[in-house]
């Protein structure tokens, strides 16, 4: 059963509440807007369903037998996928918790997970350098995409369903086509890249790199819309709103920056403080709530509402 | 060059209806030779309209994966689609069932399309291969290899097919297919879309990076690079006349170009809400259709463009 510490406001005025009950790291959070569940995976090998609507109570899904990188709901949210150090993506069916397939055949940690808008392919991230494409409904292999000189760190399908990105400590984020591929790389600098999103609205790539950057992407045709510069450790999270307005970026500096879409670009919109590193984002409720995974092990929930209000024009940056 | 953009109401577009339930992105559109019904994709499912009244004729079901690729036999009897399930799957028009399952490829389908005698159905796909089936019982005929996956096919109207490729190329095939018949090289990126003009002397290439090549079939195959997209060019097709050549994109726009003796005279941009991912001309030339990554069909009179362009330019 997972402990729920209510705010004081000593923390800041933003806080809901802070979610307890892993005994390590969390490395991931993901929300199911059908469900009404918060998933994180930690370093203690489990993964944490949280009910929200539901006093923040938690079941616990053991199976892992190392630290769980990455989770991911479907898009129905009946199906939670979590990818792990054991090398295994396992996916669970979210009702009961059972344990539906066990994914086996990455040489190396899998560090994210991704379901395709269509619900029928996941796609999983590894330290052995490549994607893999599985089906859903059988736990399938189905592809292997190799080129990746790196650790892959992050896997994101576009809302289209119609281009896989792939992003990895060798500097490069890969944009899938089926099998072929073109890369996304900034034009000077190589940085590592620990996570990417894809605008729900449109086809702009979030990538969070080492050096605290944040680069935003337009794929279609390779070009760097802008940097988001504010952090000062590595950004390990990226997510959009629903509505693709608000983009949020969890550091290892303890915060979570909200960044808020101003013409073709984005400005700085608040800045979230937390305990300790942040390394995980997931909006919840439309975009109203935001949920970050720390290095301390909790999950702290924000209401982000509260912070535009509060905290708006603060260290405006806006940045082509 | 003088840009002129018109919005889709102002030239007389008019969207046929949204369908109901999942939808995807319209990867491909093929009007039907007798003009009267246009197929779409739409997720798994191909929507077959009638263009007169938007009423959807039939719904054909069975890909167990998202629809790449459609074409119509020029009798208008069959209808083929590529998948991402890798099967092609022939369909009986008058009443949309099916007919036969094509099975061998080991990839996406991204382009179908039927010779011009009737006889052999090309399928392309990122297995890198290309495929030839016997358009009627689907038996397997021949198989053609490019370096990179196959993201369009055409015949063209002398029975020549031609296949675009991630290998920046573009292959024309004839007689016994063993061999290429001609490597159109030089193409600065993947080459996704492909198309000929009706006589079958130019062929039009959109590539990734948002150019169009066309290419003369025989002879030195230089003629001309278009530029103006910011986005991939995801289809080009000429209008049955030759006299209008079309392609659409990610940059979310169109662009129409009028075609005389093989000149290119710009027309105008047509934009759009969503990114261009398929065009078609209905087989009279009276119609223009752009598929939308949102599900949308945009259906254009051409007279109504071409009247738009002479109200605007004083022509």
């Amino acid at each position: 059963m997972g402990k729920v510490v209510l705010s004081t406001g000593d923390v800041d005025d933003a806080l809901l509440c802070v979610l307890e009950g892993h005994t390590g790291q969390v490395w991931s959070v993901a929300f199911s807007p059908s469900q009404r569940v918060l998933a994180s995976g930690a370093n203690d090998g489990t993964v944490r369903l949280w009910s929200i609507a539901n006093e923040m109570t938690s079941r616990v899904l053991k199976g892992h037998t190392g630290p769980v990188h990455s989770v991911a709901f479907s898009p129905n949210g009946q199906i939670l996928a979590s990818g792990s150090d054991d090398c295994t993506v396992r996916l669970w069916k979210v009702e009961d918790g059972s344990l539906l397939h066990t994914l086996e055949g990455h040489k190396g940690s899998v560090t994210s997970v991704a379901f395709s808008p269509n619900g029928q392919t996941l796609a999983s991230g590894s330290s052995d350098f490549t994607v893999r494409l599985w089906r859903v409904e059988d736990g399938t292999h189905l592809r292997t995409l190799e080129g990746h000189t790196d650790q892959v760190r992050s896997v994101a399908f576009s809302p289209d369903g119609r281009f896989l990105a792939s992003g990895s400590w060798d500097g490069v984020v890969r944009l899938w086509r089926d099998t072929e591929v073109v890369f996304l790389r900034p034009p000077k600098t190589v940085n590592w890249v620990w996570s990417m999103a894809f605008s729900p609205k449109e086809e702009i790539l979030a990538s969070g790199l080492d050096d605290g950057t944040v680069l935003l992407w337009q794929i279609t045709n390779n070009a760097l819309l802008c940097t988001l510069k504010g952090h000062t450790h590595l950004v390990g999270s990226v997510a959009f709103s629903p509505d693709g307005n608000t983009l949020a970026s969890g550091s290892w500096d303890r915060t979570v920056r909200l960044w808020q879409k101003t013409g073709k670009t984005f400005c700085s919109l608040c800045v979230l403080k937390a305990r300790s590193a942040v390394t995980s984002v997931a909006f919840l409720h439309e975009g109203h709530q935001l949920a970050a995974g720390l290095k301390d092990g909790t999950v702290w929930l924000y209401q982000i509402s509260a912070c535009t209000l509060q905290d708006q024009g603060k260290g405006k940056v806006c940045s082509t | 060059m003088m840009k002129i953009v018109v919005d889709m109401e102002g030239v007389g577009g008019i969207p046929l209806c949204v369908p109901e339930g999942p939808t995807g992105p319209v990867l491909s559109m093929a009007f039907s030779p007798n003009g009267q019904t246009l197929a779409a994709t739409s997720a798994e499912t191909v929507l077959v309209w009638q263009i007169e009244d938007g009423t959807i004729l039939h719904v054909l079901r069975g890909h167990k994966n998202w629809v790449l690729s459609v074409a119509f036999s020029p009798d208008g009897q069959t209808f083929a689609s590529g998948s991402a399930d890798h099967t092609v799957r022939l369909w009986q028009v008058a009443d949309g069932a099916p007919s036969h399952i094509l099975e061998g490829h080991a990839g996406g389908v991204y382009g179908v399309a039927f010779s011009p005698n009737e006889q052999v159905l090309a399928s392309g796909s990122s297995d890198h291969t290309v495929r030839l089936w016997h358009a009627t019982d689907g038996t397997p005929l021949h198989i053609m290899r490019h370096r990179g996956p196959v993201w369009g096919v055409a015949f063209s109207s002398d029975g020549i097919l031609a296949s675009g490729s991630g290998d920046h190329t573009v292959r024309l095939w004839q007689g016994a297919y063993d061999t290429p018949w001609r490597i159109l090289r030089g193409h600065k990126g993947p080459v996704n879309c492909v198309s000929f003009s009706p006589d079958g002397q130019i062929l039009a290439a959109g590539l990734w990076n948002g150019t169009v090549w066309l290419r003369k079939v025989v002879g030195d195959p230089r003629l001309r690079i278009i530029e103006g997209h910011s986005g991939p060019v995801w289809g080009v097709a000429f209008s049955p006349k030759g006299g209008f050549l079309v392609s659409g994109a990610g940059d979310k726009t169109a662009r129409l170009w009028q075609v005389t003796e093989g000149q290119f005279h710009f027309l105008c941009v047509l934009e759009a809400q969503h990114s261009v991912n398929s065009v078609a001309f209905s087989p009279d030339g009276h119609l223009l259709a752009l598929g939308l990554n949102d599900g949308t069909i945009w259906l254009y009179q051409v007279s109504a463009i071409l009247a738009s362009l002479g109200h605007e330019t004083g022509v």
